[in-house]
């Protein structure tokens, strides 16, 4: 009895020795340094500060309603600089959404010039500007750390994301889950200024990128909206490319030359 | 010509049934436009301009079906882009087809920052969404808001050079041969060569620019500023100062000792005039957008010469069964087509609701002239009848407060709808 004791003893602290302690240091580790987890969550969505493009099918869905699908071509000079080319709907086409800072341009073939316009405005479906143009957190948001929780039997780390000053933020706040096995995001909740749970967010795919070094990177986002029952997003994403971008492109004055 | 128009109709019916991709010409992406428009413009009898309608001849109903194609072809640092209509006015007595070629470019991004351009094209730029005075090139009517019918133009030859920088600065050099196109300059402009300098700073959440331009002999400086505050409400402002006043303005021709006809004549003395605009947007919750604008055109006319013209418009009128008859009439005839934004202080509102009802999106606007309570106020529904096919349905009518500029425009309203095909 007593050695059947020692042997479970043993085995507890063996089991401690080799994976609790890298638990718990993970623990630790992300506990003190929520930065460097969300960081560690973006680089699925970005390459590392290097400019690149990738085409976008957005699927507006909508009980009773017709899906409204946009093609985009999307170029990304920076986290905080981005254009958004419309291939589809025909209706939309040729039409550009440039964001740089808090700056949004659109222009429209039939107008031949550029206007501002506010945050506010949808450009494509139920997807905000942001939900498209963004693909970087740390660059919009001051993470912390809140816990660790399992959703859907998956082990995640739980950011919470405020809003940085002057960033091109769509919302006030985020929770991000990120996986605890390889810091995947999970699943997000977006809040607006009111503290309303506005969004929420599951990152569904991830692929290997061959034309970019097998890249693991996020594919596929289903956003749902809690507020309308039925209503939701799907953000397909594919092409992906690193490429240097000229910065000619990214200005306002410029856009009717695309 | 007819059979153009036919052609026309008939590739618009061959395409109504389905949604047409954009089509390629080797290495040509080709997109385009037809437009299928009907519209109703009853006359206003009897105005200053147009004494028993004998000066306009109004055709109540016409017709402007058009076609457009956009095409682009771009190898790795070089593009090349068009944009052509072909439209065909039909009324009652007549069919008549007008090209516009509002676009042929090339551009080439010589490195990172610098691109080069060229050809022709419109220039267009500044913050106001009704007129933009900052634009030393503007050329669009200030009331041309929502309407079913595309406004066409041909575009100005130009070349530029546009450095963009990575903190938001930009630069480009202009250079246009250019034909201004607003109606105060009267009907005999030419085309005069210019060159103009802008410089652009973005902020993060705010941008400004500064021109500078030549246009023949005329100096023009011009600035504007849009700023987004918040997530729902933008404002912005445009000014510009030239050195000369470009307006027709009306002047008694003496023969035999006495006033006895009047022309249009530009003024061109040296004589500083100013131009701004100050607006903004808001956008609700549930996205209906409205733009508010105040806009201010020292160009336009004063009270003193509106005054003038309609002194001129009396005489012009007695003199149309006299030895001046055909001046007369000219003058008339050329006062009617200054009318629309002539006076010098305007507001303008604008509310626009994507989805109004469904699918529907419903516009309107209304510009007031403080000066004469002048109304112009119209709106736009449009409804997606499929991907790329769109039916609309407008209208704008033109107020007739006694006195007012409007009251002087000879049509009592415009009522349009039409098909619109993107492919």
């Amino acid at each position: 009895m007593f050695s059947k004791f020692r042997l479970l003893i043993v085995v507890i602290v063996i089991h401690c020795m080799l994976v609790s302690p890298i638990w718990a240091d993970n623990v630790i580790n992300v506990k003190q340094n929520a930065i460097e987890l969300l960081a560690k969550a973006d680089e699925y969505r970005n390459f590392k500060g290097k400019s690149f493009t990738f085409d976008l099918k957005l699927n507006s869905m909508e009980t009773g309603k017709d899906d409204q699908i946009f093609t985009l071509k999307v170029e990304i000079l920076n986290s905080h600089t981005s254009l958004v080319i419309y291939s589809e709907p025909i209706s939309e086409r040729g039409k550009v959404l440039l964001m740089a800072q808090k700056n949004l341009w659109f222009y429209a073939p039939s107008s031949h010039k550029p206007i501002r316009i506010t945050p506010q405005q949808r450009l494509l479906g139920e997807a905000s500007n942001g939900d498209v143009a963004s693909t970087d957190f740390s660059g919009d948001y001051d993470p912390h750390y809140v816990d660790t929780e399992v959703v859907d039997s998956v082990t995640c780390h739980v950011l919470e994301l405020t809003a940085k000053a002057n960033s091109l933020a769509t919302y006030e706040k985020l929770k991000l889950w990120v996986r605890a096995d390889d810091f995947k995001p999970y699943k997000a909740d977006f809040f607006g200024v009111s503290g309303k749970l506005l969004k929420t967010a599951y990152f569904r795919r991830y692929e290997k990128l061959p034309n970019l070094g097998e890249k693991e990177q996020l594919t596929s986002i289903q956003i749902i909206n809690p507020l309308t029952e039925g209503k939701q997003t799907l953000m397909e994403y594919s092409n992906f490319n690193v490429t240097e971008i000229p910065v000619s492109r990214f200005n306002p004055n410029t856009l009717n030359r695309l | 010509m007819k059979v153009v128009s036919q052609i026309l109709l008939m590739l618009f019916l061959n395409l109504m049934p389905i949604a047409l991709p954009a089509f390629e010409l080797g290495k040509i992406n080709v997109r385009g436009q037809v437009e299928l428009p009907w519209q109703y413009t009853p006359e206003r009898a009897n105005t200053f301009f147009n004494p028993n309608g004998v000066i306009i001849n109004n055709q109540q109903h016409s017709s402007l079906p058009a076609l457009r194609f956009t095409p682009k072809f771009s190898q790795g640092s070089v593009a090349l882009q068009g944009d052509f209509w072909l439209q065909s006015l039909i009324t009652s007595t007549k069919t008549e087809e007008t090209f516009f070629f509002q676009k042929s470019t090339f551009n080439w991004n010589i490195n990172d920052q610098f691109t080069v351009s060229g050809g022709i094209d419109l220039q267009h730029w500044g913050s106001g969404y009704i007129w933009n005075p900052s634009n030393p090139f503007q050329d669009r009517e200030i009331n041309f808001v929502d309407r079913v019918i595309s406004y066409k133009r041909n575009g100005n030859f130009f070349a530029s050079l546009d450095w963009s920088g990575r903190n938001g600065w930009s630069t480009s050099l202009y250079f246009v041969n250019h034909r201004p196109r607003e109606k105060l300059y009267g009907i005999n402009v030419e085309h005069q060569n210019a060159f103009a300098l802008k410089l652009n700073k973005q902020f993060d959440n705010s941008d400004v620019s500064l021109t500078y331009a030549l246009l023949e002999d005329t100096n023009f400086i011009g600035g504007s500023y849009s700023a987004s505050i918040g997530n729902q409400l933008e404002l912005h402002g445009e000014f510009s100062l030239r050195d000369k006043r470009r307006s027709v303005l009306p002047r008694s021709i003496v023969a035999n000792g006495q006033d006895s006809f009047f022309i249009l004549q530009a003024n061109k003395h040296i004589d500083w005039r100013a131009q701004f605009l100050i607006g903004g947007q808001y956008t609700t919750n549930n996205q209906i957008n409205m733009i508010f604008e105040y806009l201010y055109n020292g160009e336009a006319y004063s009270e003193k010469e509106y005054d003038h013209l309609v002194q001129g418009s009396n005489q012009s009128r007695l003199q149309l069964d006299g030895l001046f008859a055909a001046p007369s009439a000219g003058f008339l005839g050329e006062s009617n087509s200054l009318l629309g934004s002539m006076k010098r202080h305007y507001l303008f509102f604008r509310v626009a609701d994507g989805q109004l009802i469904d699918k529907l999106e419903g516009r309107a606007f209304v510009r007031f002239g403080i000066q004469d309570s002048s109304v112009i106020t119209g709106g736009l529904l449009s409804y997606p009848i499929k991907n790329g096919l769109n039916l609309m349905l407008g209208g704008q009518y033109y107020g007739k407060m006694a006195g007012s500029e409007t009251a002087a425009i000879p049509f009592q309203f415009v009522l349009y709808s039409g098909l619109t095909l993107l492919f």
